[in-house]
């Protein structure tokens, strides 16, 4: 659909919703790819001006199976003091617009992963961000999951991390194309065989981690990208969040490039969260390592017409060798002491 | 023989072109695409300075694990690279069954993996080792 007629199908909707004149101006797509569409907009409904976003899922019907529904956890999420945006309107195709989408505030702020960590606007915000990115998880993971309204979660969670491994080398055995890849397949037995029992079944984000969330000068202003949601182990996403990728080059500071575990660990604590099971939360982050070299693969393997889209996909083969490496290194200590 | 100066020497000056002349020049996506592609270019320096020991190393280490005499007479770089990959799903076999899950030929396995990655990372990302 183009453009000027998606913006005219937004006000329509967006009236008749609302009961209200609605007049639409500077809609921009912001972001997106093969499974979404941002764009923002202003949005004069009666009296009130307002700063939203659109938010569409893929065109393909293939892939908005698979689709979290992202409002219902977003209001969820909001209802229990998890930073996010507030929602308004979701639709369907019936809604006019081409596809599934729905409406939420455009919250200020960054999300660039090495500005975070690098420049000098953001000093303070990297001093408060390991408590507030504790205290978001806290809150996540006591979300109720007998609430109704994420039911949809049931049918998208794999029993544990051993389903979850067997998963992704199903993916790999598809698209291998006879390369052979050992130390994945190592690493994957080891996994397969030392999940640890689960501390709690809690809502699991599955996708926490610095580039996933926005900050500005102060700290945190939303926790984005909950399209991996699931239940499981609430100390899976402790793992994910120490994972080496997403320190991006500050690798002296295991969580997200801003401080050791034992500080996450303890204000996560101390935010409400559940008793953190060190040895538990050291497999999520091998098995996370183990999965962004799977991912690595993946990607690289996502050519069109026997050439790659842009450079940084063509590059992401040759990073595999560093999330091998980092689980491999974690690896090391549990294999001596298991003799 | 091809003259001086080689595919190493060239692709540094290439990696040097784009890091300092480039970048500096560019904003945004178009900025990051250029530091990834001076990346690149230093990666393929390495891969043409190191690559042909690393995968002599490869196929020596590899035998040895799988309990074979390294064969030195591959020939031509179709053939070493297929010798390569034989071994690899040899041991990737083996591991998908289970062989590699404890005792001593584990540590084996475990030591050549290290070792193998290692390789990969003196081309790709030596910083990380």
């Amino acid at each position: 659909m183009k453009s000027k007629d998606l913006e005219k199908a937004l006000t329509a909707f967006l009236s008749e919703r609302s009961g209200e004149d609605v007049t639409v101006t500077g809609f921009v797509r912001m972001a997106g790819g093969a499974s979404r569409a941002i764009y923002g907009f202003d949005a004069r409904i009666g009296d009130e001006e307002h700063s939203l976003v659109l938010r569409m899922d893929a065109m393909s019907p293939a892939l908005q199976a698979q689709s979290r529904d992202e409002f219902a956890l977003l209001g969820v999420a909001r209802e229990r003091g998890v930073t996010v945006p507030r929602v308004y309107w979701d639709g369907d195709q019936s809604a006019g617009l081409g596809s599934k989408f729905f409406i939420m505030d455009r919250v200020r702020g960054e999300a660039i992963a090495r500005k975070l960590l690098r420049d000098d606007a953001y000093a303070a915000t990297r001093e408060c961000l390991p408590e507030e990115l504790a205290r978001e998880l806290a809150r996540i993971h006591a979300i109720p999951v007998s609430d109704e309204r994420l039911v949809f979660l049931e049918s998208l969670s794999v029993a544990g991390p051993t389903e979850e491994v067997a998963r992704y080398i199903d993916v790999l055995d598809a698209l291998g194309g006879g390369h052979p890849q050992p130390v994945l397949r190592f690493v994957a037995r080891w996994l397969a065989h030392n999940a640890p029992t689960p501390t709690s079944r809690a809502l699991v984000h599955g996708d926490f981690r610095i580039g996933n969330i926005m900050f500005d000068e102060q700290g945190l202003t939303s926790v984005l990208d909950w399209e991996l949601a699931h239940f499981g182990d609430s100390m899976e996403d402790l793992g994910w969040l120490c994972v080496r990728a997403w320190r991006f080059g500050v690798d002296d500071q295991p969580v997200g490039g801003l401080c050791d575990r034992e500080r996450l660990f303890e204000a996560y604590e101390r935010e409400g969260g559940v008793s953190v099971d060190p040895a538990a939360v050291r497999y999520w982050e091998i098995l996370g390592n183990w999965k962004w070299a799977v991912m690595c693969v993946m990607q690289a393997g996502r050519r069109n017409d026997g050439s790659y889209p842009d450079i940084e996909l063509a590059a992401i083969g040759r990073r595999i060798a560093d999330s091998e490496w980092e689980a491999l290194s974690l690896l090391e200590e549990d294999l001596r002491s298991a003799g | 023989m091809l003259d001086k100066p080689d595919a190493k020497d060239l692709l540094e000056a290439l990696a040097a072109f784009l890091a300092n002349d480039v970048v500096p020049e560019l904003h945004g996506r178009k900025r990051f695409h250029a530091l990834v592609a001076a990346n690149v270019a230093r990666i393929l320096a390495r891969e043409s300075e190191l690559g042909p020991s690393v995968q002599e190393r490869e196929i020596v280490r590899l035998s040895r694990l799988l309990g074979r005499e390294p064969d030195g007479a591959a020939a031509s770089a179709e053939e070493r690279m297929a010798l390569e990959t034989a071994l690899g799903r040899e041991l990737v076999s083996r591991i998908d069954a289970g062989e590699a899950d404890e005792g001593p030929w584990r540590d084996e396995v475990y030591a050549y993996l290290r070792e193998t990655v290692a390789d990969k990372l003196r081309i790709d990302n030596p910083r990380m080792l």
